[in-house]
């Protein structure tokens, strides 16, 4: 009692003494030390990783109670669009302790020292990995032998439409056109998807490698699509999934999870057109010179084991990397990827894409081409 | 006394901007910045997003003067009609401020949608056959989000400035035969002139910023230059352009206010 009477006059006196003057002393010197180079949050919070990626990747992670078991914990920032976490990496890689980089993006962001080598000595359940997906995964992945990622699921920007209004599915991109479903179909702002799509459709072979005139061709696709035919660019796929349950859209570039998320609110069923859609295979990757790397590859190899990509299975309707883990995903997950069917997904219905050229050539357009024939769709 | 409060604004808010300042002339190359002195970043802005940036101060300007008109109404009958009641009416209209941002742009949707409650009424009744598609993904989505949005944030400064009208003026014209109309023209209306002013800027320089509800209820033909400034930064890593995007945003938007500024001392002006 004596003791606690003491340690509130003394907080008393401590904060009658505090005048503004020794305030702004105070925070001065604050700031000095800040500015002297006092190691980062980071460094110091040893437990604490930085995940920045889609919300959802993260249920691979820490499945199985594994931020309990290790002492670690996720600090989550979740992205609208992939580049963002270009950005942050190139802000700081340091502060950036896993993140979900988009596949095509991995080699050069190992080039310039971005994100790091995976230790796979540290990844054991790396091996256990199905080898369809390694190889579709390795030419983006790896370099020289070195993998700058570990993948954890796959995808694709499919077509997916309401099959209680569509009875006959949908066979091509150009099937969005029709005039029955004029304002009634949507695309989401996944660019890169959409860029694949209409460039296929086009009649380009390698949508990732356009020349000016081709790309400026799928652009006005894209923009005849768009002021034409579409109620709406959905800004996430959360957003498309409400459209499509109160069937304000019907017709949609999707990705496969959506029909599962949608539920009973309306049949919605995925279409491989026939000029196919872009595949992607994810991966963790973690940025360099993070202060916590051993728990960073602690959780990737969490996300790889049968637990954790059964969490990502059921939490979020996602396809398994692991070959062990697909016979145990729940029989709704098994009708939505067929994982029989593996290499034919990524040959047949997908084709996973190489990155854009970063640098011009003067016949191939750039990444940042892309991007700005992106904003010419949205601005048209 | 100044000191924490110039320290706090030049940490947080003077030298970040004048940061972005010095880049709007840099370049980038190859996902990298360097200095420059050059104006291509502004003449880029310009020449590209031009038509974005007029149709954003456009639906500025509508949502402003919207949002203006139903907050001097709404802040009026609190002042002087709603009696011992203006208490709890004040405290209706700041507590849809609780709501929540995105929560009402969602609840719009729902409101708006195809299938949504007006569309069902309207259809219920027979004054449409087809649902009506313009409700929701097109500026009107836009301004009746935006405009519910900001409601509250506009009859704040109205009200504040309507509380310190001393009612012996009116009192007085009334007395001297003025009419209502009268009355409220020459006493009220210029009294509360800041109140005005503060509502429309607030209105105004809310929706050029935003980004989000254009993104979300503005359809495939409604992209404000937020949308741009946004994915220059996030997207692209064009920090020189994006600031450059800004910069020629924030310079229109402070010339169209010095101009609703000298409107509205000039429409005020006691006859």
């Amino acid at each position: 009692m004596t003791k606690d009477n003491t340690g509130r006059s003394d907080l008393v006196h401590f904060r009658m003494d505090m005048d503004r003057r020794t305030l702004l002393k105070g925070i001065g010197a604050a700031g000095a030390l800040a500015v002297a180079g006092l190691p980062p949050l980071a460094a110091q919070a040893a437990t604490k990783l930085n995940f920045i990626g889609w919300e959802g990747y993260d249920s691979f992670l820490e499945a199985d109670d594994f931020s309990k078991k290790s002492g670690a914990a996720l600090q989550k920032s979740y992205i609208s669009s992939t580049d963002e976490i270009v950005t942050k990496l190139r802000l700081n890689p340091a502060q950036v302790d896993l993140c979900t980089p988009y596949f095509t993006t991995d080699h050069f962001l190992a080039e310039d020292s971005l994100i790091e080598e995976i230790d796979l000595s540290k990844v054991p359940n790396f091996k256990n990995i199905h080898p369809t997906i390694l190889k579709y995964c390795e030419g983006n992945m790896s370099k020289d032998g070195k993998w700058y990622a570990v993948p954890m699921t796959y995808g694709s920007n499919c077509m997916v439409y309401n099959a209680d209004i569509i009875k006959t599915a949908p066979t091509s991109w150009t099937d969005m056109l029709k005039p029955e479903y004029k304002g009634k179909c949507a695309i989401t702002a996944d660019y890169q998807g959409n860029i694949f799509a209409w460039a296929r459709v086009a009649g380009v072979k390698d949508p990732a490698h356009m020349t000016y005139d081709e790309l400026k061709k799928t652009t006005d696709l894209l923009i005849d699509l768009k002021k034409n035919h579409l109620r709406t660019i959905a800004p996430s796929y959360g957003d498309l999934v409400t459209m499509l349950s109160s069937k304000e859209v019907i017709i949609a570039q999707g990705w496969e999870p959506v029909a599962e998320w949608v539920g009973k609110a309306a049949t919605i069923k995925v279409a491989y057109p026939k000029e196919q859609a872009m595949g992607f295979i994810e991966g963790y990757a973690i940025g360099k010179g993070s202060p916590n790397i051993d728990a960073a590859h602690a959780f990737i190899n969490n996300a790889l084991s049968i637990k954790g990509q059964l969490a990502g299975a059921t939490a979020n309707s996602m396809p398994v990397v692991i070959a062990d883990a697909i016979p145990q995903t729940p029989p709704d997950n098994q009708a939505l990827y067929d994982y029989k069917g593996l290499d034919q997904y990524f040959t047949v219905k997908t084709n996973v894409v190489s990155m854009y050229p970063l640098d011009s050539d003067g016949v191939h357009a750039t990444w940042d081409d892309y991007q700005e024939a992106w904003e010419k769709v949205f601005k048209a | 006394m100044l000191a924490p409060s110039l320290l706090v604004v030049s940490a947080l808010f003077l030298l970040p901007m004048a940061w972005f300042f010095v880049l709007s002339f840099w370049r980038l190359r190859s996902y990298r910045l360097y200095p420059d002195f050059s104006f291509r970043n502004y003449a880029v802005a310009w020449t590209e997003y031009l038509d974005a940036a007029v149709f954003t101060l456009w639906m500025s300007l509508t949502v402003a003067a919207i949002t203006l008109v139903i907050a001097y109404a709404m802040a009026f009958f609190i002042r002087f009609r709603a009696g011992r009641f203006s208490g709890a009416v004040l405290l209706i209209t700041l507590a849809t401020l609780f709501g929540g941002y995105l929560v009402k742009i969602y609840a719009w949707k729902t409101i708006l949608g195809s299938t949504g409650i007006l569309n069902q009424f309207l259809l219920g009744t027979g004054l449409v056959s087809e649902p009506v598609s313009w409700l929701l993904y097109s500026p009107f989505a836009i301004i009746i989000s935006l405009t519910h949005f900001l409601l509250p944030f506009a009859v704040l400064p109205i009200y504040a400035s309507l509380r310190r009208i001393d009612e012996r003026h009116i009192e007085a014209a009334r007395d001297l035969g003025a009419s209502n109309h009268r009355a409220f023209r020459d006493i009220i209306l210029p009294q509360s002139e800041s109140g005005i002013f503060v509502a429309f800027t607030i209105a105004f320089l809310v929706t050029a910023g935003d980004y989000v509800t254009p993104t979300l209820v503005g359809g495939s033909s409604t992209f404000m230059v937020g949308t741009f400034i946004q994915s220059q930064f996030v997207n692209r890593m064009n920090t020189p352009l994006g600031s450059a995007l800004s910069f020629g945003m924030l310079a229109s938007c402070l010339v169209i206010l010095l101009i609703a500024r000298a409107l509205l001392r000039a429409c005020l002006r006691v006859r």
